[in-house]
């Protein structure tokens, strides 16, 4: 597989490690170097007395060095993955050396141990009890936190400002104990809300019965007229197997990056990708989670628009994916938005009817002009009607500025029927806001 | 009450006290609300939880968009100008990234030059930049139209809103009235002074004060009439301004009344030497009494509080800051160089060498700077400026050992870039000092720094350590600087 430059430089942890590979990527810094239809290995002299023995996987992308760096890939890895995009015709020698040998002997033994692991046949029984044991306890955990709401209501909450957050925390982190990370999810929002804004008691209340609905859910798993199983778990937090997932049939497009939103916490940083499908008009969230800079797959950007295969998670409203498959890199095309707010309002409708845990829909829309109506922003559609916009500053005076008074077409994220706007198309170009 | 808000209502108070109503309820909830509440098997509030749940799917399922007919938004007129290419886009957003107020005032003079216009998705972030560096908006024509009309929204980026120099003049704050008055000092110096005095009489002391700095600019001999008019003004502090201002004119009446007292306080000698076989030139001090006396009406002192001067010597000494240059060669009948070599013969005299420079630096004589700078046998760092630029060079490096920090502290003030061969001897003091030299410092001296200098960053001979490892960083900091200053430079090409 050969890489291009950009395509290098994405895998670089940081910006130092960025500039230091180029750095390393002449041929006066590898004292040997070589490579085949499976790897590209070289020996980079380095501080120490002997040189750095550098390998790198070139099929299923995997780097290998013997310098101390703990920054993944190293500079010594990159370096020489450059050199070899700048000049693969000076790496002429193809047996690979003892080391690196070795190392893809290995790494073929652990593929096929993984294999083998995955073909074992699975103990169903064990499976069932495991399953019987975790839902015992995620019913005990969802009675005492029905207990804890009932509580909360019967008291009312006009006092919950002043408490602070530490009972939300405490609460969720006893659904962690009782095996529901989704439902203690939910939970510690509670706390996160803004008891100093105007409007946190529909907040909060919105989202109470958001829990309620998941407990009810949980609860009824075994009725005939049930929701969706695969929705109910996800909602208290059951994992999918990907590895499972991507042995399925997925959506195969040109999957247009239509926003992109990073948040960090616990030292974990949460990479969440909206798409949408040019040809089968159907969104996508591929989330990507890195720690320390390292686990990201796919580098997404905004605006550009990828020619790969997902596959949904099984739900009633598919949105979560994966990438199975990237194929290509395509030029964007424009998509058509709905016409207007009511078409947007009948759409959530109908997402909420379908799924009532529904909440964060993105959507193109056509036709949006940001308008002020008493100090507050709204978007008004061809027919005069506005939404309101979920208030972030900087969002606001991009839109704004690119608009110039004239309406655009955007994309945008709805939650709750407020509208976080997190790209527009101007003059044929998606701009991220 | 809509049913949403009757639940609110009754959530915040608590179902203890309060329970649903379905008086004001819409009817096609009453059926599901009535199974609800006929549900023994759960308590009261669990009944809540369950009709608040259905209520909120309910609300959010029939929610619609208002209509506003009465708001919209102006529309913004169509550019003139074109927009930078993407190149100079890119290179401004790395700029803004890095926070380098040096480089985005590089990039927006080059952009004002080539009379382009930033692309309308990066003014909020330029305009949030201008607002808090105020000097930068000099370049508010870069925004485009599009930035005046989005100032409108947003009342601290009003700045681009901007009124005529004459209306900021008459209207303005006393800061914004002195920015007036120094950018025309330095387009139409008589019109300046002309609406200075035109108002001058309603202007209160410390506006006055203000005011008066702007004429340092191109202060000349037309002000002279004007600025001794003002010698009896009522404020001392508005007087010592004014003083100040003529103090810097050859033609003031104040300054030709000390070159009277000069030409009578220091005098060209013969003495005779080798027991008068031969003799010398020597400049002798002798203060006359009438001087002395009319030093003091003058502003001057005639005593001395300064260690290691006499009176007379000290008298002189001021004398001397206070007169041009020339008028020592005019008087005295000799070249400067004669002049500096005659001063540096005898001990009283080597001491009026440095009121000499003070004189020099005053009356921005470069006649005299290059003077000093060739026949003095000290390196005077003030004069520097007065210097053609290729001197400043030279003499920057030949006094930068020794004089490392105050000539690093001249040339940060420059406004042409460094040579090579300095930007060599500052970074590799810089590297020798890493700790004084930061990341910040070259921030902000990298419109200075030439984008050749990448080749002379390296500085290997600094010893393993804390300060090699700071100076590695600030080193690659600098580079990454340079290159975007290389990009913005070849974008704007």
């Amino acid at each position: 597989m050969q890489f291009t430059e950009d395509q290098i430089l994405a895998l670089a942890p940081d910006e130092a490690s960025k500039k230091a590979g180029k750095d390393l990527s002449t041929p006066s810094k590898w004292v040997s170097k070589g490579m085949n239809e499976k790897a590209i290995w070289g020996e980079c002299q380095g501080s120490g007395s002997k040189p750095y023995q550098t390998q790198v996987d070139i099929v299923s992308l995997a780097f290998k060095c013997s310098c101390p760096s703990r920054k993944f890939p190293c500079k010594h890895g990159l370096g020489l993955l450059l050199f070899n995009a700048r000049q693969t015709a000076a790496f002429t020698d193809n047996t690979p050396p003892t080391w690196v040998a070795e190392w893809l002997a290995k790494r073929i033994e652990k593929t096929e141990k993984k294999a083998e692991q995955a073909n074992k046949p699975v103990d169903e029984e064990a499976q069932q009890k495991r399953l019987q044991a975790r839902e015992q306890l995620i019913e005990d955990g969802i009675s005492e936190l029905l207990l804890w709401l009932q509580d909360i209501v019967r008291k009312g909450i006009i006092h919950l400002p002043q408490n602070g957050s530490a009972a939300f925390d405490n609460m969720a982190k006893r659904m962690v104990d009782a095996k529901a990370p989704g439902i203690a999810n939910l939970v510690k929002s509670l706390g996160r809300i803004n008891f100093y804004k105007e409007g946190w008691e529909g907040q909060f209340l919105q989202q109470v019965t958001r829990i309620y609905l998941a407990i009810a859910a949980f609860k009824n798993r075994n009725e005939p007229k049930r929701l969706y199983d695969a929705d109910i778990k996800t909602q208290i937090g059951f994992t999918q197997n990907q590895e499972a997932l991507k042995e399925q049939g997925g959506i195969e497009d040109n999957w247009l990056v239509i926003g992109k939103q990073t948040t960090e916490e616990d030292n974990i940083t949460t990479e969440r990708n909206w798409l949408y499908g040019c040809n089968s008009k159907q969104y996508a969230l591929v989330l990507q989670f890195s720690v320390r800079g390292q686990g990201i797959t796919f580098t997404l950007t905004p605006g550009m628009c990828i020619q790969a295969e997902l596959v949904f998670f099984p739900s009633l409203v598919p949105l979560r994916a994966i990438i199975k498959k990237q194929i290509a890199s395509h030029v964007t095309t424009i998509p058509e938005g709905l016409p207007n707010w009511l078409a947007v309002t009948d759409v959530l409708a109908t997402q909420k009817i379908t799924l009532p845990f529904a909440t964060i829909s993105p959507l193109i829309v056509e036709y949006l002009l940001p308008i002020q109506v008493n100090n507050e922003w709204y978007l008004q559609d061809a027919m005069q009607a506005i939404m309101p916009i979920e208030q972030a500053d900087t969002t606001i005076w991009k839109l704004l500025a690119i608009s110039g008074g004239q309406p655009l077409r955007m994309a945008l994220l709805s939650q709750q029927h407020q509208f976080l706007p997190i790209g527009v198309w101007s003059n044929n170009t998606y701009i991220s806001l | 009450m809509n049913a949403w808000q009757q639940v609110i209502q009754i959530a915040l108070i608590g179902t203890d006290k309060q329970t649903i109503s379905t008086k004001e309820m819409d009817e096609d909830l009453l059926p599901a609300i009535d199974v609800i509440n006929s549900n023994t098997a759960i308590n009261r509030e669990e009944q809540f939880l369950q009709i608040a749940t259905l209520i909120h799917q309910y609300t959010f399922c029939g929610t619609e968009a208002s209509i506003k007919t009465d708001s919209s938004l102006p529309i913004c007129e169509a550019e003139t100008q074109s927009y930078c290419n993407t190149s100079a886009t890119n290179v401004l957003r790395d700029i803004l990234y890095e926070n380098s107020d040096s480089l985005l005032k590089l990039w927006l003079q080059l952009c004002t030059a080539k009379q382009q216009i930033v692309v309308p998705e990066l003014l909020p972030i330029l305009f949030d930049k201008l607002v808090q560096q105020k000097e930068l908006q000099t370049y508010i024509a870069c925004l485009g139209k599009r930035g005046v009309w989005l100032s409108q929204f947003k009342s601290e980026w009003n700045f681009v809103q901007v009124a005529s120099d004459e209306e900021l003049w008459l209207r303005g704050t006393t800061d914004q009235r002195k920015k007036v008055l120094q950018h025309l000092r330095n387009t139409n110096t008589i019109l300046a002074r002309e609406w200075l005095q035109a108002t001058w009489g309603e202007e209160n002391a410390a506006t006055k004060q203000q005011l008066l700095q702007a004429l340092t600019i191109n202060l000349s001999e037309d002000d002279v009439t004007w600025l001794e008019s003002l010698t009896t003004e009522k404020s001392s502090k508005v007087k010592e301004d004014v003083l100040a201002l003529l103090q810097q004119i050859t033609s003031a009446t104040i300054v030709q009344q000390y070159a009277s007292f000069l030409q009578q306080s220091l005098v060209l000698k013969k003495e005779k030497t080798m027991f008068g076989l031969s003799s010398k030139q020597v400049l002798q001090i002798e203060v006359p009494n009438e001087v002395a006396t009319q030093m003091v009406k003058h502003g001057l002192e005639n005593l001395s509080n300064k260690k290691g001067f006499s009176d007379e010597e000290w008298m002189v000494y001021q004398l001397v800051e206070h007169v041009p240059p020339k008028t020592l060669e005019q008087y005295l009948q000799l070249s400067p160089q004669s002049i500096i070599e005659l001063l540096q013969k005898e001990e009283a005299t080597t001491k009026l060498i440095t009121a000499v420079v003070s004189a020099t630096v005053r009356f921005s004589s470069k006649e005299w700077a290059i003077a000093l700078m060739q026949f003095s046998n000290v390196f005077y760092l003030d004069i520097l400026p007065l210097l053609p630029m290729q001197q400043q060079e030279y003499y920057s490096k030949k006094f930068f050992k020794g004089h490392e920090q105050s000539i690093i502290h001249y040339a940060s003030s420059r406004t042409q870039e460094w040579s090579l061969e300095l930007t060599q001897l500052i970074c590799n003091y810089a590297a020798a000092n890493p700790y004084n030299y930061s990341k910040s410092f070259f921030n902000q001296q990298i419109h200075l720094i030439p984008t050749q200098a990448i080749t002379v960053l390296n500085n290997d001979t600094l010893t393993e350590g804390y300060a090699k490892d700071y100076w590695t960083n600030t080193k690659t900091y600098v580079e990454k600087l340079l290159t975007i200053k290389q990009q913005t430079i070849q974008s704007f090409q």
